[in-house]
């Protein structure tokens, strides 16, 4: 509310003295009190009993699962089937759908999910109003009998507890009535703004409330621009999920945007859990029970406000979820612990492929660079002020009219020339890839799909046309499987651009946007194959659009090739085919600032491949902005620059000279470190683990952590607190832990007091520590693209903790194909113990490679050697000079010079 | 195999590290700094920070802060690699293209690791020079062309320039004459003008006289028309319009019902019972006038309407034109001629057309004069302008002052028309666009960028601005037209002016940095 005012004081001001700002138009999009489902659901009454209720005699257990009927109490002839699995790795699975016969299909996206979850054999046992189920010794669930309720324990203490708030509907499908009630006009029928809904299905609404017992905060529930710990919604709007092309968000609310992740994390010093919500219609979250938290926190602030405590006391974190159609149908994931639950999480929905190397490298973005010509000078001109970059992208113009898989005759008259040219660099290309299809009689893509049917159709059942980029658009119907194979068919070499692997893919726009539609986007009575409405599927959309992008790129290489894929709509599962950015972000400070709890939030929700705009999408960044934005950017995930084309040009070397030097060494700092960042998303692929953790991740009983979304960590290993604010000299970062020691990753100076510290941080200062007790394997020689940069030595950074341990790994293969695959990898892990620095080559077979280790670098140990001795197995052993710098306490051993992929042992003398 | 490989390494360090002139010299350092490296002595960091064994140098492991011991690898990240060229140009480049398998120097020398895989880098140098050193002729022709035509520029800018500054003298000179006549003939049109007006004096009162007989005239016909009217209706002729006579007159009905309604009535009689003469006189006849001229006018309206409305349409235009003309013209017009305007002419005696005859040439011929003193005035202006723009430091760009060139894309045609302005047109039609107006030269190296801005304002946006940059080229020809940001424009343009050097390369950022790294 304060914000709120305190904008719209801005909004006068500005007004008044006549600059130009922006922001969203809220009237454009819905409240929960304009979209009648949630104003339904959100309007039931806790203090009701709930109508459902277990019929007697209809509970069976079998192998796999716990199946029974749930009555309606006012609708008799009503009946539900309820199925509860136990999954591995424990997690519950619980669906609600109609029993027998139903008027319409209710959709189950199912894309979302890698495979089918494997279920296990559970126990049961009851009396006449509870049934008591058993999944493992630490996991049992009791179910009430009348009103329905499921209770879950975790190490026999109620964790989460099912429909306890009574707020569970399933509205079934029924005749629509010959005069309509007023108060049901809205189920039938909903107009917004000049947008009418037809509703022809009539009302379908599905909703259950969770109490999570053991947690204190609350988490997940991306895509939001909004504080990485969820904040109670009583007497403000829901969270919303509708994938939505909003203009210019608002920061700091819980209105919807591009992507729909219905995940939600409780976290508490017990234990953590997950709760997923597996619906794509449009999903409302009221949160409740959660310690209140201030807006734009610092990490002071975050944890003065924890231990002030300004909570509502003995409440409960809980979570209702409301959907506009589909079935009930969740899962419970147990931790315990905050990696624990992303890892289940991620067993679900699955990970993220390992990506080609070059796609976490530097990629250089405008909308637009204007011809060929232009791509060339900009690549050139990263070449003349030597900083690296990888990928060079095109936005629309680059296409023929708006009409992708063409190119402007004139301005891109030889496309496979300019990639070429990229590729004889190491570089590449990205292009870009809209859902809407210009509606032109000699557009080969629209008469094909216009021929087949492979477009999506209005209520009345023709083609949909609706507004966007190319003008008068329809819309590729991902939901039919034939549309999907024309469109693979699209990617293919002889499709476009010809024989290269040098471009990859960006799918925007694909909410889908639609000019002239209802919010901005497709309206829900449009029907699919399947005879689907859009309301069923709409949050999947864009997923369906990535999926069928990475099988198009895959089929183009014949399966060898990684894609690449940037994609801005999102759901879950949307991480294993490709990256997410923030969309149309501004080039504010407080931009930058939500950049990290937007990424956070959707990395502890399966989605670590995430990016904001460097620099801001739309205006102009000052030159302090732009360099704290790069140096923030390089240590977020995916790693972009980007700008409107009503921008001024902002390439680094386009503002003074020491923009250029910082911005450079940003860049090359993120290159020396990618050896790092691949191993990461190497054991991200494995465990599901997250690339980018919130603090409180790695130190789940420090309550002072659970606020802070202003510093994170990359893996387990780097502590990253970058400056976020104007005018900085000075911030205060929180260092986690107990007997951590953190080392400053430019000076090695370690900090081992835990807690807060004042950090200086000029501008050219990135605060980044090296958490003690870690190896990190880096690359020193920065080159033009990281393709280059392949067969270049490695140096070890070994940063000890206080007793003297370090620990790392590596992972290393051909960067780009799927070989890895067939184990033609190299996976190596060092411990440094007792002065001995020792390297187990764990896997190498069929990879060979030409690294080696040029440095061995141990922070924090007294100067006490003089040389150290290299055994390498199966060979003698040998010396290596070693020196000591007494100023930060690093000791390097200089040029072993053992290939990386060796086992070998370093003992200090 | 790792170790073997490095050691395949070493080797070929060791063989590149002597030359056929016997003289030492490590790879990846240019022919005078050899010297700086003597194999059999400790090597000293440049910067002084360390001293290591000769060994450590070239070794593929960076040793030393400022890069200086590794000039030959890849190993330093600030290091540079210096690659010789023969037969072409030498190069410095980043070490970090040292082995990346991308051939940049001609000799091949920074791939010297690869050398023996596939994808060797050729020796092109001998090509690449041979085509360098034609181009170089080339640039060199033109640039000696150039530079003749350039100091034709300039001589021809100088006589512009003293032309010019002659011209200012001359019309100063002009100035001062046309100036003394103009005050004369100023002096000699306000007396005539005094004695025109004391001599139209008489005609002017004779006028006016003449005026209101006429409009006293005027008045003693309407009284008798309204007097005439008054008897028509007062049928029973007792001096007195009553309502009765009121009925029997049809011109009272206005709706044309064929009755004189109460309302009708009550408007003319002003709710009275009856009106005597001078009632009639004095307030009824006004209201009846209109009604017997809105009679009259209907029915011409019923005889011919298309003529009518033809009229009408044509009076909207007129209306327009007026609006579109200038409008303190014709205040002037008023000011100046009404008095005499509405005098008769041809009731002047003869010596009153002389007087004004005199006075209508002594305005002529003052006008004249002031127009000369104005063109001079405004020619000096002109001039002086002229002279203060910037056209180089010897003028050498005056010659192209005004001067206009086109350049045609598959959208636009572009025109600049230098210390001017600059204009796009739309191939597909739609009006100029002013892409700029000339402000001055910016940037350095000095007179290489010229400035046009405040040009017309984009939808939403800023003002288009546009920046042109010339190089030496023998005849003036804008060769290129882009627009990198939004309404911003960059153009170049190649004109002999600027044939000065003709190496014109831009200066290498990538040494500068290091050189701040150093």
């Amino acid at each position: 509310m304060l914000l709120t005012s305190t904008i719209n004081v801005v909004l006068f001001l500005v007004c008044l003295f006549g600059l130009e700002v922006h922001s969203v138009d809220r009237s454009n999009f819905k409240t929960c009190e304009q979209s009648n489902f949630c104003k339904r659901c959100r309007s039931m009454d806790k203090n009701q009993n709930s109508v459902f209720e277990l019929k007697p005699d209809s509970m069976i257990l079998t192998e796999k699962y716990f199946e029974a009927l749930i009555l309606n109490k006012n609708y008799e002839d009503v009946s539900l089937r309820m199925r509860l699995d136990g999954l591995k790795d424990s997690i519950l699975r619980l669906r609600i759908n109609k029993d027998g016969y139903q008027m319409h299909k209710r959709f189950q996206p199912v894309h979302a999910l890698v495979t089918e979850p494997i279920t296990e054999p559970m126990t049961m046992a009851r009396n006449s109003s509870t049934i008591e189920l058993e999944l493992s010794t630490n996991i049992k669930m009791y179910i009430t009998i009348a009103p329905f309720k499921l209770d879950v324990f975790f190490n026999n203490e109620l964790t989460i507890g099912v429909n306890h708030d009574n707020l569970m509907q399933f509205e079934h499908f029924r005749s629509k009535p010959e005069s309509i009630p007023d108060n049901e006009i809205g189920s039938w029928e909903e107009y917004f703004k000049e947008h009418q809904d037809s509703k022809p299905r009539g009302p379908s609404a599905v909703a259950m409330d969770f109490k999570l017992y053991t947690s204190t905060s609350l988490y997940g529930l991306p895509e939001h621009a909004d504080n990485l710990a969820l904040k109670g919604t009583y007497g403000n709007e829901p969270y919303r999920f509708y994938n939505l092309d909003v203009f210019e968000y608002e920061l700091y609310n819980g209105m919807a945007l591009y992507g729909a992740v219905p995940f939600l994390m409780g976290h508490g010093k017990k234990n953590s859990v997950g709760v997923f919500w597996l619906n794509a219609a449009e999903t409302w979250v009221d949160i409740a029970g959660v310690k209140e938290n201030s807006e734009h926190t610092s990490v002071v602030e975050s944890i003065v406000n924890l231990v002030s405590g300004s909570t509502a006391e003995k409440d409960v974190p809980k979570a209702h979820f409301m959907s506009e159609c589909g079935i009930i149908d969740f899962f419970i994931m147990l931790g315990p612990r905050p990696l624990d639950v992303t890892r289940q999480y991620s067993s679900l929905t699955g990970t993220a492929p390992l990506p080609p190397l070059y796609s976490l490298a530097y990629h250089q973005c405008r909308w637009n660079y204007n011809d060929q010509k232009d791509v060339h000078t900009v690549e050139t001109n990263f070449d003349v002020y030597d900083i690296p970059m990888d990928v060079m992208w095109l936005d629309i113009e680059y296409t023929d009219g708006k009409k992708y898989f063409t190119w402007d005759p004139i301005k891109f008259s030889d496309p496979l020339e300019m990639v070429n040219n990229l590729t004889s660099k190491g570089r590449k290309l990205v292009t870009i890839i809209d859902p809407h299809i210009k509606r032109d009689t000699n557009y080969f893509f629209h008469n094909d799909a216009l021929s087949n049917d492979y477009y999506v159709k209005n209520k009345d059942g023709n083609v949909y046309e609706g507004w966007c980029w190319p003008g008068s658009s329809s819309y590729l119907d991902f939901m039919n499987p034939r549309a999907i194979e024309y469109y693979v068919s699209r990617y293919s070499y002889d499709n476009f651009v010809g024989p290269t692997d040098g471009i990859a893919i960006w799918n925007d726009m694909n909410e889908p946007s639609v000019f002239n539609g209802p919010e901005v986007t497709m309206p829900k009575d449009c029907i699919h194959h399947g005879d689907l409405e859009h309301r069923d599927i709409h949050n999947i959309y864009g997923l369906m659009q990535v999926l069928s992008t990475y099988e198009g790129l895959l089929a183009r290489s014949s399966g060898k090739k990684r894609p690449f894929i940037l994609t801005r709509s999102h759901f879950a599962g949307t991480q294993r085919f490709a990256a997410v950015w923030t969309g149309d972000n501004m080039a504010e400070w407080s931009h930058l600032k939500i950049s990290i709890p937007m990424c956070l939030s959707l990395a502890i929700s399966g989605i670590s491949f995430c990016g904001a705009d460097v620099g801001g999408f739309f205006n102009n960044p000052d030159k302090e902005l732009i360099i704290r934005w790069y140096q923030t950017g390089a240590y977020l995930p995916f790693f972009r620059g980007h700008a409107h084309i009503d921008t001024k040009r902002r390439e680094p070397w386009l503002f003074d000279k020491q923009t250029t030097l910082l911005i450079r060494d940003a860049i090359r700092t993120r290159y020396s470190l990618l050896p790092l960042w691949y191993s990461i998303f190497r054991d991200h692929e494995l465990t599901g683990f997250p690339v980018i953790r919130p603090l409180f991740f790695e130190f789940p009983f420090e309550e002072q952590l659970n606020n802070i979304d202003s510093e994170f960590m990359v893996g387990n290993i780097l502590l990253v607190c970058p400056v976020l604010e104007q005018n900085v000299q000075e911030l205060t970062c929180y260092f986690p832990g107990h007997e951590e020691i953190w080392y400053d990753r430019d000076t090695y100076q370690p900090i081992k007091t835990n807690g807060l510290a004042k950090i200086q941080a000029p501008i050219n200062k990135v605060p980044v520590y090296q958490r003690g007790g870690t190896i990190v394997p880096i690359k020193q020689r920065v080159r033009r693209s990281s393709v280059l940069m392949r067969d270049d030595p490695y140096t070890l950074i070994v940063a000890i903790d206080h007793k003297g341990f370090a620990k790392g790994s590596l992972y290393i293969d051909d960067e780009e194909t799927f070989e890895y695959r067939d184990g033609n990898f190299a996976y190596i892990i060092y411990e440094y113990i007792n002065n001995q620095m020792i390297s187990k080559c764990l896997h190498n077979e069929g990879f060979n490679t030409k690294s080696w280790v040029e440095k061995v670098m141990i922070v924090g140990i007294p100067s006490v050697f003089t040389k150290a001795t290299v055994h390498v197995d199966g060979s003698n052993s040998f010396e290596s000079i070693v020196s000591y710098n007494t100023n930060n306490q690093v000791l390097t051993i200089r040029k072993p010079a053992i290939g990386i992929a060796q086992n070998w042992t370093i003992t200090l003398l | 195999m790792e170790r073997f490989y490095l050691f395949i390494t070493f080797f070929f360090c060791i063989l590149t590290v002597i030359n056929c002139t016997n003289i030492v010299r490590p790879r990846g350092i240019a022919f005078e700094r050899a010297s700086l490296y003597i194999p059999d002595k400790d090597f000293s960091c440049f910067d002084g920070s360390f001293i290591i064994p000769y060994s450590f140098v070239n070794d593929d492991y960076c040793d030393c802060p400022d890069a200086s011991d590794e000039p030959g690898t890849s190993a330093c990240p600030n290091g540079t690699f210096h690659c010789s060229n023969a037969g072409h140009k030498s190069l410095i480049i980043p070490s970090s293209r040292v082995n990346d398998g991308i051939c940049d120097c001609c000799d091949g020398s920074d791939e010297w690791a690869n050398n023996n895989r596939k994808g060797t880098c050729e020796n092109t140098c001998e090509e690449l020079g041979r085509a360098a050193r034609e181009e170089e002729e080339r640039l060199q022709k033109i640039f000696m062309a150039g530079h003749e035509i350039r100091a034709q520029l300039i001589v021809k800018g100088k006589e512009l320039r003293m032309e010019k500054q002659n011209r200012i003298t001359e019309l100063f000179e002009q100035q001062k004459d046309a100036e003394l006549l103009k005050n004369d003939r100023l002096n000699v049109k306000e007396k005539a003008d005094e004695i025109e007006r004391s001599a139209l004096e008489k005609y002017k009162v004779m006028h006016d006289e003449k005026r209101r007989q006429e409009k006293e005239q005027e008045k003693l016909e309407q009284q008798n028309e309204a007097f005439e009217i008054f008897n028509e209706i007062d049928t029973n002729k007792d001096n007195k319009i009553d309502e009765e006579e009121v009925d029997a007159y049809n011109t009272f009905d206005q709706n044309k019902d064929g009755i004189v309604s109460q309302d009708e009535k009550d408007y003319f009689m002003e709710n009275k019972k009856e009106i005597n003469l001078e009632d009639f006189m004095s307030n009824s006849w006004d209201r009846l006038k209109q009604l017997i001229f809105a009679q009259s006018s209907n029915l011409k309206e019923t005889e011919n309407p298309v003529e009518e409305d033809n009229d009408k349409i044509e009076e909207v235009e007129d209306q327009d034109e007026n609006d579109d003309e200038s409008e303190p013209e014709t205040v002037e017009d008023e000011t100046k001629y009404t008095d005499a305007e509405e005098l008769d002419e041809s009731q002047y005696d003869e010596e009153t057309k002389l007087i004004v005859e005199n006075a209508k040439q002594a305005r002529e011929a003052f006008e004249e004069a002031d127009r000369k003193f104005r063109d001079i005035q405004r020619e000096v202006t002109h001039l002086q302008e002229s002279l203060n723009k910037d056209f180089g430091p010897e003028d050498e760009f005056a010659a192209l002052d005004g001067e206009c060139y086109e350049l045609s894309d598959r959208e636009y045609v572009y025109k600049l028309c230098l210390f001017d302005q600059i204009t796009q047109r739309s191939k597909n039609g739609g009006s100029e666009v002013r892409l700029g107006t000339w402000n001055s030269w910016i940037g350095e190296p000095k007179y290489r960028t010229m400035l046009y801005d405040r040009g017309q304002h984009c939808w939403n946006g800023p003002q288009r601005s546009t920046h042109v940059r010339l190089n030496c080229g023998l005849e003036p020809a804008l060769i290129s037209a882009t627009e990198p940001n939004r309404c911003e424009y960059a153009m170049d343009f190649v004109v002999p002016a600027v044939c000065v050097q003709h190496n014109e390369r831009p200066s290498a950022p990538v040494t500068e940095i290091d050189h701040d790294e150093l």
